[in-house]
């Protein structure tokens, strides 16, 4: 790996790290999402660092080239993420649906009894 | 015995009132043989003044502030089905295609203790051949597929498997209140009480065509509806029932 790359990766982490550090602050970001985002940028800084551990990851990885290898990586990641935040979104559609229906059928049981006391008067 | 009727209406301005009316005619009649049969309407964020006519005319009306799909719609009469101490609940479209006559046949197996789960079949005898309704062709095939596919899958023997007709004793409705598939939710929910062995039966009802406003399922939308039915059923076939856990 060029010295270029490396601190072209390293830069990249640095400010991805600033990024994520100022939003959780304005309350854009949870932290249990934040935490794994920090985890990636640590794992782009230890590459940049030390190239003799993707040099050598990518060798029993069967990956000729150290930079295709970091490529695979990055796209395995991001899939395991995006499939994540899928099923975070299935999981909140559902609590959105059962709020809707819960808080609208309290609203129309609530008017009934208005009505019957009304009717009792 | 308590009766509720689960009306989910979705844009529904143009027939509402007369679906409820029919219901209203009946009610009496089945009060003086011991049963009490309530409606809800479940209205399913209308765009249109479903909402403003249920409240002029005094129809009972669960109104969603948003618009949850059919399944999340009818899911919601389950839920206030099962609040309200019903001991069956009936699934009843509000577009008038259903005929409240074949409530008795459809409710006759539950009271008798045969089964557990009614669908209102327009594939079973005994019907009259003129007055009703069997569907498009198109659309016959693809139920038949779909009721291949639950035999295949779950054993179900059920041959109109997307009838919205259906009737569920308390068992039932407390399962359905507590899980409902979320679009296009009939033949997937039979795959759901087959696999916790749930007793499901098929009587013959009427049915009309619909009177006003089209159906939800269009044939552009109907490639797309098969696959995704046939991923429900097959993904619920391979769930473990509840019982099991």
């Amino acid at each position: 790996m060029s010295l270029v790359l490396r601190i072209e990766m390293l830069v990249v982490a640095i400010l991805f790290v600033v990024l994520v550090i100022k939003v959780i602050n304005r309350k854009k970001l949870r932290l249990q999402y934040s935490l794994v985002w920090l985890l990636i940028s640590a794992g782009i800084m230890l590459f940049a660092l030390l190239p003799d551990v993707v040099i050598g990851l990518s060798g029993v990885m069967g990956v000729e080239v150290p930079s295709n290898f970091l490529y695979m990586i990055a796209l395995i990641v991001l899939l395991i993420i995006t499939f994540y935040l899928t099923m975070i979104v299935s999981k909140q559609s559902e609590e959105i649906k059962r709020l809707i229906q819960m808080t609208s059928i309290e609203k129309y049981l609530s008017e009934e009894r208005k009505n019957s006391n009304e009717t009792k008067k | 015995m308590k009766i509720l009727l689960i009306i989910p209406a979705y844009n529904e301005e143009c027939n509402i009132v007369r679906t409820v009316q029919s219901v209203e005619a009946i009610r009496s009649e089945k009060r003086n043989r011991g049963y009490i049969l309530d409606y809800i309407v479940i209205n399913d964020g209308s765009l249109d003044n479903t909402e403003e006519i249920c409240r002029d005319n005094n129809i009972k009306c669960i109104n969603l502030f948003q618009n949850l799909g059919i399944g999340g719609a009818v899911q919601t009469g389950y839920i206030y089905a099962c609040i309200a101490n019903y001991d069956i609940a009936i699934q009843f479209d509000g577009d008038g295609q259903h005929d409240i006559n074949s409530l008795d046949k459809l409710i006759a197996p539950i009271i008798e203790g045969k089964a557990d789960f009614v669908v209102g079949s327009r594939f079973v005898k005994p019907r009259k051949l003129d007055d009703n309704f069997q569907s498009t062709f198109m659309r016959r095939v693809g139920i038949r597929y779909l009721s291949f596919l639950l035999n295949l899958f779950a054993g179900i023997k059920v041959k109109d498997v997307t009838s919205g007709y259906r009737a569920a004793n308390r068992h039932v409705l407390e399962m359905f209140a507590n899980d409902y598939p979320v679009d296009y939710p009939e033949p997937e929910s039979l795959v759901m009480l087959a696999k916790n062995s749930v007793r499901i039966s098929e009587v013959g009802v009427n049915m009309f065509e619909r009177a006003e406003g089209k159906s939800s399922i269009r044939a552009w939308k109907s490639v797309y509806y098969m696959i995704k039915v046939s991923l429900a059923i097959v993904c619920r076939a391979f769930q473990k029932s509840n019982n099991k856990k």
